[in-house]
């Protein structure tokens, strides 16, 4: 089944006079379960194409179907919860929450739905991640590499359908790059989960099953 | 100094560069436009706090004395009956005595029948120190010459001259020798004055010519008046006086009442100490207000000074750049507040202070625009910003130019590096967090909310306790009565005021009973007689002359007072419960008498009173007062000393007596007791209440039949008459005005602890916005958004209440105490219903803060409010 | 038990009110009281019927996923319980459906592989057949013997070659592939490598050579058969998929971290977009009509690798492919 389709969608950004076309036209498919990587140079659109998939912002023109319901169709809120539901979104400056220390952090997006923990899994991510002595501290004492991991945990945590990264590994050197995009790897196989990395990477890119390379706002 | 400082040798020429640090401040203080206005705003208010909170209460002390010293007639609180040349002297040598003045009475006149009076002459200075400020409207001048004669412009409307002329001749008729002549004396002067018409004798004033032209001698002077220096309590006064003035003769009273500015104060807020309080918590008030608005725009500052840095300014002009700006908002912040503040409190004095003085005291002459205080006020403002902002700006330069510029509100201000975690993080545990994770802020906003919660309760319970009603409403509408009684003229015992002279004559008792309107259900009267004892006679009587300052002679007089029997169960219930050495029993049966005294007992002296119990006391005839030969022939029956009591004591049953006090030997006893003694029952004083509505007439009726009895000739002592329905209605008024007054000022702290609550909020709110959309990212509905930042005010308010309830309690418990001391009629209320107020509009304020900081930003898009 | 208790105090304590009321005379109170009693017993009912009416929802869901039918995804984005049940509910059905759809597919697989090996079997077990009967008959001469005796020794040599093939690639699938690693010389890995693909590539006039971009000795820390065995696969594609008299380079390289081995040649390449699926057991690619093949080189080269903690990456070019394993130089 198609999970993720896309429209014709463009990004304009400055409506003004100099405008820029993040997205100029992209029209994608995307197979549930299969693990997509989107390559290209600085600016070519990767980020706002994850963003605009992962409904933290809204298309130009052009059309997002989500398992073939037009994301626009959605309010606000239900966005934000089908957002809760749906995505795990790794982000390239982390994003954790300074309040919150490293267990909490993780297992926010549980709490926000009312789910209980489970242990086992949480233990699991943890040492795969090696922030198992890290748990109890906040993020303003993790190194950068760490901060991402525990943004790479969070998004996990909840297993689900879809999982957007948007450059996990860029502050990580390459063996744990490598092991981190093999631990959401697995765990999308196991877990029947759709992934989407935008990275720079070409061997991280190469361990995907689909290449979508972007150039000047289209497919190429 | 900054040449020094920069670690150039003297006299180096400083770098050009100073137009640029202009451009910046100007282009910054452009970008920075809606803290600008804040700050402006928050220099306003606090330059409004200050000025209007002491203009205010120096207007109302001013006020409040103006109004006294009218209605008193003048300034002077202290005055000393019959005072000779030496007792002047004496006076006028007192460090703490400022004016002394004298005021004689020549004669008696009248004009036709319209107007009776008293001449009265008083020497310059009372004239001008101390009876002119009572008085408005002042025309003219006080006589020089013997045919000279000022009047107040009340007397001459009766006199039925309703425009007077200076210059003008009045016929006066007096009395010389028992010969009547009128004179014609020319009007030199007339003012008005507030003085109640009814318990004083008409005055005119005449010069000092005219006392000599009727050989008439100044000394001794009906009254020595004098203004004291310092802020003794009447009470306080009167002793200090008694120790350094010889007293003439042995009742020679001395009065002090307590200076005015203590009396408003008081009045106001219980004592000095607490106005003073008062007046620092507006001024911590005002500079909390600022700090925090300062405080909290540094933050941002930082990051916009840490790009500046890293492109190459120093320390030095960054500061420049930030004081510079910051004297821009000082200055529109000050003009603005200098013009609300003045114009505001400029009406609002002139329409709340109106009200007190439309009592019938004269305009109102209060200054409603102090300059001085407008000054004083902004130079605090003025230091506490530049304060506040060297503070702040120190933290912008300790950080080096990197971490300034990845410096985010968020971060530094937690001292926690690890948090052990409990599974549950519910909406409710983060909202705490956030509330409490800088000490720091949590305690500057939440600080000055709790400050105005509890000034709000002070005041309440300034207000309820405060409320006059609970002294008068004990005591009844009208007394009249006597009021020195035979001390007044003692030289006439006994020829003319002997056992059988009425002190207030039956006709006059009758002629009071028969006024219409009054509840002769609740007449009292205050009977018993005067009599004479011999201090070398009874044993029980030397704790009582060894208490007298005076060396007694070996006779004095006595007033004896008749109680009824409920008041002697009440003393006995008193003594009981006091455990004080009295013998209710020999007083119940007829058998004793209690000596009453104004605190005037040492302790060694009340031992050596419980000694004397039981001992006999003989009253005599007043006609013993010259014959003290034969005194066994005035004898009557003798009684036993019951004891003495003093009746100052705070929880002595009230008793209406007579003047009593100040060397005064006051005896009660039962009805029995009296019968004994075989004197005629007379009527010292009666007092009674007046059914409703009929407080008016009562008193002008009440008025007639006192000056009418006053100015006939032969009479012991002048009647007084006390009107409490007045006095109520007066205070009524000043308590009033009061309140309004500590209302605003309370609005005013509470307003001043919102706005900085608010600011905090806000400022927080802008900084977390990213946070916050962060949150939403992950699945943060709006729904949980509002739930959380509504908990947070909710843990706001909790924080808030309990610092209320527990420093609040404690504070207004010792305000309370304090006040009573003072005050003795001051009644404690725990402010409830106020508290349960505050809590309501501050739990109020949470929400509309949640909902509308809700409201806002929600229209951009989530991942541009997630961008840094 | 407990609810009856509560019941029952209830109704006393509403009657008590009631009675209280209605004799003190205060017929408003008792009046606002009865309607406020209505409207909770009006809510309660409500209440229940919503709660029945979420069960009955769920339990439609979980009926329809019993049916075998297929579901509709409405109304799973509100922020209440029963949407969030069913949005669990779904994807557990996502999961298990992939899952079905996931063991249809292996057990197609399977049975490709299967009817791919008895197919490849049966051709040289005919053979062994038709050439041992022939062994047989009498009429024949000894060379012609030993002709067919070669010819079955072939036969024999090629299902062995498709049985441990095929033994390798179910233990891949299994994961059960056990490394033992020491430090050698990687160029003797690779030359044995080429030693092995040798005789086929001299068939097509295919020349092979090695180059070193750094001179250094080669010692890293490998397994030495596993190497091979993923560095043959790759020679023997290129070797299939070159043109007669072509070229392939095994290149050497060595960075910081890793060691390079690449195997580049001008064959007939991929397609752009295929050089992940390439990795895929069983993929064949779309260039690679008429040769043989199994799929299974490519695949087993990258266990292999992955088991060396290393990676591969593939180059298109014009004309050709290069092939790099990384080997990791230090750590495990």
């Amino acid at each position: 089944m198609i999970i993720v389709e896309t429209k014709n969608l463009k990004k304009i950004y400055n409506m003004g006079v100099n405008k820029v076309y993040a997205l100029n036209g992209v029209d994608l498919s995307i197979e549930e379960g299969s693990f997509v990587s989107i390559i290209g140079a600085s600016g070519s659109g990767k980020t706002s194409l994850l963003n605009l998939i992962g409904a933290l912002d809204t298309p130009t023109e052009g059309e997002i179907f989500i398992r073939g319901f037009r994301l626009s169709d959605l309010s606000q809120n239900e966005q934000t919860i089908f957002r809760r539901r749906n995505i795990g979104f790794v982000f390239q400056n982390f994003n954790l929450i300074p309040v919150l220390n490293v267990y909490e952090n993780i297992t926010l997006p549980l709490k926000l739905d009312g789910k209980s923990i489970d242990h086992d899994y949480v233990e699991l991510l943890l040492k795969s991640l090696k922030l198992e002595d890290k748990v109890y501290q906040l993020p303003n004492t993790l190194s950068g590499g760490q901060q991402q991991r525990v943004a790479v945990a969070r998004a996990l945590i909840t297993r689900p359908a879809i999982v957007l990264a948007d450059e996990p590994t860029g502050n990580l050197d390459s063996k744990t790059g490598v092991e981190v995009i093999s631990l959401m790897k697995f765990l999308s196989i196991k877990f029947h989960q759709t992934l989407m990395v935008v990275t720079h990477n070409d061997e991280i890119a190469q361990m995907s099953d689909q290449i979508i390379r972007l150039e000047d706002g289209k497919i190429c | 100094m900054e040449r020094f400082a920069e670690g150039n040798g003297y006299m180096e020429i400083r770098n050009n560069n100073k137009t640029v640090e202009k451009e910046l401040a100007k282009v910054y203080y452009k970008k920075n436009r809606r803290r600008n206005e804040i700050l402006i705003i928050s220099i306003a208010v606090s330059l409004f706090l200050l000025y209007a909170a002491f203009s205010i209460a120096s207007g109302k002390i001013r006020a409040d004395y103006l109004i006294d010293i009218r209605g008193m007639g003048t300034s002077a609180t202290i005055s000393l009956e019959n005072g000779s040349e030496e007792q002047l002297d004496q006076m006028k040598s007192l460090a703490y005595i400022s004016e002394v003045g004298l005021k004689k009475t020549v004669m008696e006149g009248h004009y036709q029948d319209k107007w009776n009076g008293s001449l009265v002459y008083v020497d310059d200075n009372a004239y001008e120190k101390m009876l002119k400020p009572a008085y408005t409207d002042i025309h003219g001048s006080y006589p020089q010459k013997a045919n000279e004669i000022m009047f107040p412009l009340r007397s001459l409307q009766q006199m039925g001259i309703e425009h007077p002329k200076l210059g003008e001749a009045i016929d006066i008729t007096i009395e010389i020798e028992g010969k009547k002549e009128t004179k014609e004396l020319i009007l030199t002067g007339y003012y008005t004055d507030y003085i109640d018409p009814s318990i004083n004798i008409p005055e005119a004033y005449v010069s000092h010519a005219f006392l000599d032209d009727n050989d008439i001698t100044l000394f001794p002077v009906d009254k020595i008046m004098a203004v004291q220096s310092s802020l003794d309590s009447g009470e306080d006064m009167e002793r200090r006086l008694y120790f350094d003035i010889d007293m003439e003769y042995d009742s020679q009273q001395v009065f002090s009442e307590n200076p005015m500015v203590l009396q408003s104060v008081e009045g106001f807020t219980g004592s000095i100490s607490i106005a003073v309080g008062c007046g620092l918590l507006v001024i911590a008030c005002a500079f909390m207000l600022i700090y925090n608005v300062v405080s909290i725009s540094a933050a941002k500052d930082i990051q916009e000074y840490g790009l500046l840095k890293v492109i190459g300014t120093t320390d030095q002009q960054l500061k420049r750049i930030a004081y510079r700006q910051n004297t821009w908002n000082i200055l529109k912040g000050v003009f603005l507040g200098s013009i609300v503040s003045v114009s505001v409190v400029f009406v609002f004095l002139r329409e709340v202070l109106q009200r007190l003085f439309m009592q019938g005291y004269g305009s109102c002459d209060v200054n409603t625009v102090y300059p001085i205080y407008l000054a004083l006020s902004i130079f605090i403002i003025s230091l506490t910003t530049f304060l506040a902002t060297s503070v702040a700006l120190r933290q912008v330069i300790k950080w080096n130019a990197i971490n300034s510029l990845k410096y985010t509100e968020a971060d530094t201000k937690y001292r926690k590096t690890i948090i052990e975690s409990t599974d549950d993080i519910s909406l409710f545990h983060m909202a705490w967090r956030n509330v409490t994770k800088s000490k720091k802020r949590l305690l500057i906003s939440s600080l000055s909310l709790i400050l105005g919660g509890i000034t709000a309760l002070g005041s309440a319970v300034i207000m309820t306790g405060i409320d006059l009603r609970n002294n008068y409403q004990q005591n009844p509408d009208f007394k009249v009565g006597i009021l020195t009684g035979i001390f007044r003229y003692p030289e006439k015992v006994p020829d003319e005021i002997n056992d059988n002279t009425q002190i207030m004559s039956s006709e006059m008792l009758n002629n009071i009973y028969e006024i219409d309107g009054i509840d002769t259900e609740t007449i009292n009267n205050v009977t018993g007689s005067y009599a004479l004892i011999n201090f070398d006679e009874d044993e029980a009587l030397q704790p009582r002359k060894n208490s007298i300052d005076v060396s007694a002679d070996k006779l004095a007089f006595a007033t004896i007072q008749v109680v009824d029997e409920s008041y002697v169960e009440e003393l006995e219930e008193y003594v009981d419960k006091y455990d004080l050495s009295v013998d209710t029993d020999s007083l119940k049966n007829g058998m004793g008498c209690v000596l009453l005294h104004y605190h005037e007992m040492s302790q060694v002296l009340d031992d050596q009173a419980k000694d004397v119990i039981g001992m006999p006391i003989h009253f005599y005839s007043l006609q013993a007062y010259d014959n003290s030969g034969n005194l066994d022939m005035y004898k009557k029956a003798p009684l036993e000393c019951a004891g003495y009591i003093d009746c100052t004591a705070k929880y002595f049953p009230k008793l209406s007596t007579t003047s009593m006090g100040n060397n005064i030997n006051y005896f009660i006893m039962t009805e029995k007791a009296f019968q004994k003694l075989e004197f005629p029952k007379k009527v010292f004083d009666v007092s009674f209440y007046t059914e409703e509505g009929q407080e008016q007439f009562v008193n002008q009726k009440l008025s007639q039949i006192v000056q009418r009895e006053n100015v006939r000739s032969g009479q012991m002592d002048s009647y007084y008459l006390e009107e409490n329905y007045t006095l109520l209605e007066a205070e009524q008024n000043r308590i009033q005005t009061g309140n309004v007054i500590l209302a605003s000022l309370t609005l005013i702290i509470l307003l001043v602890g919102i706005m900085n609550f608010t600011n905090t909020i806000v400022a927080d709110h802008a900084a977390r916005k990213r946070e916050l959309a962060i949150m939403e990212s992950i699945g943060l509905t709006k729904n949980q958004l509002w739930k959380m930042i509504f908990l947070e005010g909710f843990c706001y308010w909790i924080i808030t209440m309990a610092g209320v309830l527990s420093i609040g309690t404690i504070i207004i418990y010792i305000l309370g105490t304090l006040i009573k001391q003072k005050l003795l009629y001051f009644r404690f209320v725990y402010p409830w219903k106020q508290l349960l107020f505050v809590a309501v509009i501050l739990l109020v304020i949470d929400v509309i803060f949640a909902m509308s900081l809700y409201c806002k930003n929600q229209k951009e898009p989530l991942i541009d409010r997630i961008k840094l | 038990m407990k609810e009856r208790v509560i019941k029952c105090l209830e109704v006393t304590m509403a009657l008590s009110v009631a009675v209280l009321l209605f004799l003190n005379h205060e017929w408003i109170v008792l009046l606002l009281l009865c309607l406020l009693f209505i409207v909770l017993i009006v809510h309660f009912k409500l209440s229940k019927e919503k709660f029945s009416r979420d069960l009955s929802s769920i339990s439609n869901t979980l009926e329809q996923i019993l049916q075998g039918k297929s579901l509709q995804y409405d109304s799973i984005n509100k922020d209440t319980l029963l949407d969030k049940i069913r949005m669990q509910i779904f994807r557990i059905n996502e999961i298990n459906t992939a899952n079905k759809d996931q063991i249809e597919k292996e057990r197609d697989d399977i049975k490709q592989l299967l009817a791919e090996i008895s197919h490849q079997l049966r051709t040289p077990l005919a053979n062994m057949e038709t050439y041992l009967a022939l062994v047989n008959d009498e009429k024949i001469s000894a060379n012609e013997k030993k002709n067919y005796i070669r010819s079955v020794e072939t036969a024999e040599q090629k299902i062995k070659f498709l049985v441990e093939k095929f033994i390798v690639a179910a233990r891949l699938e299994n994961r059960i592939i056990q490394i033992h690693k020491f430090t050698q010389d990687l160029k003797e890995t690779v030359a044995e490598a080429v030693f092995q693909v040798y005789k086929a590539a001299e068939d097509k006039k295919i020349y092979i050579e090695i180059k070193e971009k750094k001179k250094i000795d080669y010692m890293i820390t490998h397994d030495r058969n596993w190497i091979c065995e993923g560095v043959y696969n790759l020679l023997d594609n290129s070797i299939k998929y070159s043109p007669k008299g072509s070229r392939v380079q095994i290149l050497l390289d060595d960075t910081e971290m890793f060691t390079e081995i690449s195997v580049e040649d001008d064959g007939v390449g991929i397609e752009p977009g295929e050089e992940n699926k390439i990795f895929q057991l069983y993929y064949r690619g779309n260039n690679i009509s008429g040769q043989e093949g199994y799929g299974m080189g490519m695949f087993i080269t990258k266990q292999i690798i992955a088991a060396h903690d290393g990676f591969m990456r593939v180059n298109r070019k014009e004309q050709g492919l290069k092939v790099s394993i990384f080997l990791p130089k230090v750590g495990t």
